[in-house]
């Protein structure tokens, strides 16, 4: 192995020489140059005859020679044996290597080159930070060439480009798996993105190739379908145009691979694509359009060529009103396709073909015997639910169809997809994506987005993230958040300022300025919250889970709506589903419902705020099946709604609320125990009396006894009560105040063991807005006074 | 050196590159002008145009219905040929002007030397 640069290498003096003329005024010119000399020459030859003109053709002929040379070698040197690094580093390193670079000196101009500078720009791979780990490397770049040629083998390259070099300077350096931690990146994210910069390059590369589509006689022998070309949509035309194919994913290739063979067969000519909505079904319906318009395929010649068409159910209800005419239309549309011997028909969406509706027609009739006939080819795309609907509807179109289910793309194959789609991307929107867009468009996506599946939904978010880039046109993992906000509605990373860290450290005194005591059970929520927003929990569940036990009107909803407004910013996000009315196993169906269906149902509701705190009330009366469905929940975070979709509760706080052995904690607390032995006490309790199972109880992190409340504590309730009715009072600019021994008459008068603070709300709307009232309407009292209520004020109203 | 890098490119990979770039063009244009596809299908219906047949209609209707579909194929051959022989020109042109290119390629660097030779002797 030779790992010592040479200056002076062939290649190296190519490289530069090249540079030389690489631009296309001087390249031009010498075009220019060899036709005039040859021009001169047949004039010296045939005007003048003189010998001079051999002078003029030798000089063109040298100038042509060195064009060539210049074009096919200068620009592209070729490569040579692995073994020595003169032979396999990259062009444009070679033009910026220098006489004797050191490592320093590499990490000066990795970035100076295209794929250094794609690292840069999308993995912040900078040229500082190369200096400073170059600075901590030997002076030697003998390691670092090592390091990169292995990096090179490992990306199947032929060359050693700039972006290797930067990746195995970060290799090379002694810390650089902590370094790369704290750019939330791995070493594999480079190598990835090496990969990545490849690929384009291929692209770009394989664009110069000419692309054989069969010319100009290729359409003659197939007919004209005037008729169909203006109910439906030439897919194959349109991919002849395009620059490129798509990204070829190995599961899409086998897809492609069984529609060719089916429609090369002398079976059925028709297949269904069944897959999920986002699966990529249209992607590899045009695929399969690439690969028979193209003449290097190796496909049978009954298929080459052929030509895909795209219905357009719309178009066809749009001209033809009654549903007679439709099928006519049809039935002529189609015949014209049989006819003109290259069509293949595409059934987009196929449901809107089989079933009555708005936008659709249910042409199943005209449909079925060209299926079953086999005669003209047909492709439909459909989802599995559409597909079951329709078998169950009429069996015999199910049976006449050739099924290749879709299945959702993996991660790596969705971040693959992605990367393909870049390029355009950006090109539309003027922008630079970076790798954490990438990654945090999967993560969000996968998350967040319900209604299509991998890739769809990643790569409808990547684009969304596009009008959210940030001031120098890069779009990151902060546009990516941005983006789901504001199209799906999702609050993200509700820990991210100082306001949110300091609202969670002071989250016991947020709380208790909207409710009274219960001290235990506020700490243990705050101290589960303040765990979750450090990290320290497990990602995979909900941010917390929690069974609230006591008594009405002791703070246990209220606790809960508290919570939504401290830790989400205010309480309309807050889902709240009484328990008591899923008391039969039927209703797990409406606990699960489709949003379409039933909007308030659980997981429409958590599809819509992800970020939310869902209260579950009065759980004891629910049916044990509807446990059963929520233990997942509980466990997972995740919860699958009817038509199959997951649904994540992983950014929510999950309370479960009970009056369950309630009556038991005054008894616990009058025994003396103290409200952490009440709370085992209760939970025994429940667990023998057969209330909950173990295995429930054991899935919340926290379970709290909440005590019924102290006449003490109702004196402060009333004040929170009084704090609210001087608000609704303020743009009258009137505020109330009433004297101790009010509050206690208020006490004493709405006081229920049993009923705990409920009762509260009403006694003081009962007195002191109904004294409110009337003083403002005798006029009494005007704007910008102050109301006082005396003792005796209350008492005249209590015995009114 | 790089006269030598040079003359090694010239008489291996540039000329492999010729050959094979003049293959490529010989395959774009049998492509573009459909060759194969033109010959597998010279007597098809021109544009699938030829009249319904029914193998129940009567004798009349069937003659009628064969000599509309003769005529259509002959159409058809008609300008496939036409195409086919404006391709086969085009093809033979550009292959015939590469083979020579191809042949005197090891020959074009001695141009320039046999130019001043030529010159210096005088002649014309």
């Amino acid at each position: 192995m030779n790992n010592t640069y040479n200056y002076n290498s062939l290649r190296a003096k190519e490289a530069r020489l090249g540079k030389v003329f690489e631009h296309w005024f001087i390249r031009t010119l010498m075009k220019i140059a060899v036709v005039a000399l040859l021009a001169a020459a047949v004039y010296l030859r045939f005007a003048l005859h003189t010998s001079l003109w051999w002078l003029l053709l030798g000089l063109a002929v040298l100038l042509a020679m060195f064009l060539a040379w210049h074009k096919y070698e200068l620009l592209r040197p070729a490569t040579g044996k692995a073994d020595d690094i003169n032979n396999i580093l990259s062009r444009d390193l070679l033009i910026v290597m220098g006489r004797k670079p050191n490592s320093r000196k590499l990490a000066e101009i990795a970035c100076k080159t295209q794929s250094g500078s794609f690292l840069a720009l999308r993995y912040a791979i900078t040229p500082s930070l190369l200096e400073i780990l170059a600075a901590d490397l030997p002076e030697d770049p003998t390691p670092i060439y090592e390091k990169a040629r292995e990096i090179m083998q490992k990306t199947d390259a032929e060359q050693i480009a700039g972006g290797m070099i930067s990746v195995a300077i970060i290799e090379c350096h002694p810390n650089h798996e902590e370094i790369l931690k704290r750019m939330k990146l791995s070493i594999d994210d480079l190598y990835g993105g090496i990969t990545w910069y490849n690929y384009l390059h291929g692209l770009v590369k394989s664009m110069n190739k000419p692309r054989h589509t069969g010319g100009m006689g290729r359409d003659l022998m197939f007919g004209y379908t005037p008729l169909l070309q203006n109910f439906a949509i030439n897919i194959s035309r349109s991919r002849e145009g395009m620059i490129k194919e798509q990204v070829h994913l190995a599961a899409h290739d086998e897809i492609v691979d069984k529609m060719v063979q089916t429609f090369s067969s002398g079976g059925r000519q028709n297949v269904a694509l069944i897959g999920p909505e986002g699966s990529g079904r249209s992607t590899i319906v045009t695929a399969f359009a690439d690969k028979i318009l193209n003449a290097d395929s190796k496909i049978s010649s009954r298929l080459k060529f052929r030509q895909i068409f795209k219905l357009d159910a719309a178009a066809l209800i749009g001209s033809a009103g009654e549903r007679g005419e439709i099928e006519r239309l049809v039935r002529n549309i189609l015949a014209e396709a049989y006819m003109a011997k290259n069509v293949i028909i595409w059934l987009d969406n196929a449901q809107l073909f089989f079933e009555e509706g708005v936008g659709s027609v249910d042409i199943a009739n005209v449909l079925l015997p060209i299926l079953e006939g086999g005669k003209l080819r047909m492709i439909l795309t459909m989802d599995e639910q559409r597909f079951l609907e329709i078998s169950a509807k009429n069996s015999s179109l199910a049976n006449a169809l050739n099924k290749i289910m879709v299945a959702e793309a993996s991660q790596d194959e969705t971040m693959k997809i992605m990367q393909d789609h870049v390029p355009e991307l950006e090109y539309q929107h003027n922008v630079i994506y970076t790798h954490w867009a990438l990654t945090e468009a999967y993560r969000l996506s996968e998350r967040y987005v319900h209604d299509l599946v991998m890739p769809g939904r990643a790569l409808n978010l990547l684009e969304s993230a596009a009008g959210h880039a940030e001031s120098d046109r890069f779009v990151t993992e902060k546009s990516v958040q941005s983006a789901i906000e504001k199209t799906y509605g999702v609050k993200m990373q509700s820990t991210q300022n100082e306001e949110d860290k300091s609202r969670l450290l002071n989250m016991e005194e947020l709380i208790h300025e909207r409710m009274i005591d219960q001290e235990g059970a506020v700490k243990a929520v705050s101290d589960a919250l303040r765990r979750a927003a450090a990290g320290v929990r497990n990602e995979n569940r909900p941010i917390g889970t929690f069974l609230f036990l006591g008594p009405t009107g002791v703070g246990k909803t209220e606790l809960a709506k508290a919570l939504s407004e401290v830790y989400f910013h205010g309480e309309g996000t807050m889902i709240r589903i009484d328990l008591n009315e899923f008391v039969s196993a039927d209703d797990v169906s409406r606990l699960i419902a489709d949003g379409a269906t039933d909007e308030l149902s659980l997981t429409s509701q958590v599809m819509k705020h992800p970020f939310a705190v869902v209260l579950l009330d009065e759980i004891e009366k629910a049916h044990p099946q509807v446990l059963t469905t929520l233990l997942q929940l509980l466990d997972e975070g995740i919860l699958r709604d009817i038509k199959n979709r997951e649904v994540s509760f992983r950014d929510t706080i999950v309370i479960a609320t009970s009056n369950a052995g309630a009556d038991k904690i005054r008894d616990y607390i009058d025994q003396g125990l103290t409200m952490t032995e009440v709370k085992d006490e209760l939970t025994n309790e429940l667990i023998k009396t057969g209330a909950f199972k173990p295995e429930f109880l054991n899935r919340f992190d926290e379970i709290c006894a909440f005590e019924p409340l102290s006449k003490e504590a109702l004196i402060q309730i009333i004040d929170l009560i009084l704090k609210g009715v001087n608000k609704t009072l303020e743009p009258q600019k009137i505020s109330v105040t009433v004297d101790e021994g009010g509050k206690k008459l208020l006490v004493d008068a709405g006081y229920d063991p049993k009923l705990g603070a409920r009762p509260m709300r009403r006694i003081v709307q009962k007195t002191v807005e109904n004294i409110v009232a009337k003083n403002v309407l005798s006029g009494e009292t005007d704007s910008g006074e102050k109301i006082h209520i005396t003792t005796e004020m209350i008492r005249n109203e209590l015995a009114n | 050196m790089l006269v030598v890098g040079f003359l090694q490119w010239w008489y291996t990979r540039g000329w492999m590159g010729f050959a094979q770039g003049l293959l490529d063009k010989i395959r774009s244009l049998a492509d573009f002008f459909s060759l194969g596809l033109l010959l597998r299908t010279l007597f098809y219906p021109f544009r699938q145009i030829s009249a319904y047949s029914d193998e129940n209609a009567s004798l009349q209707k069937q003659i009628s219905a064969f000599f509309d579909k003769l005529l259509s194929r002959t159409i058809g051959a008609v300008v496939r040929l036409g195409i086919l022989i404006f391709g086969i020109l085009a093809i033979t042109v550009e292959a015939g002007l590469g083979a020579i290119l191809a042949f005197a390629w090891p020959f074009i660097p001695l141009v320039p030397i046999v130019a001043v030779f030529c010159a210096i002797v005088g002649v014309v």
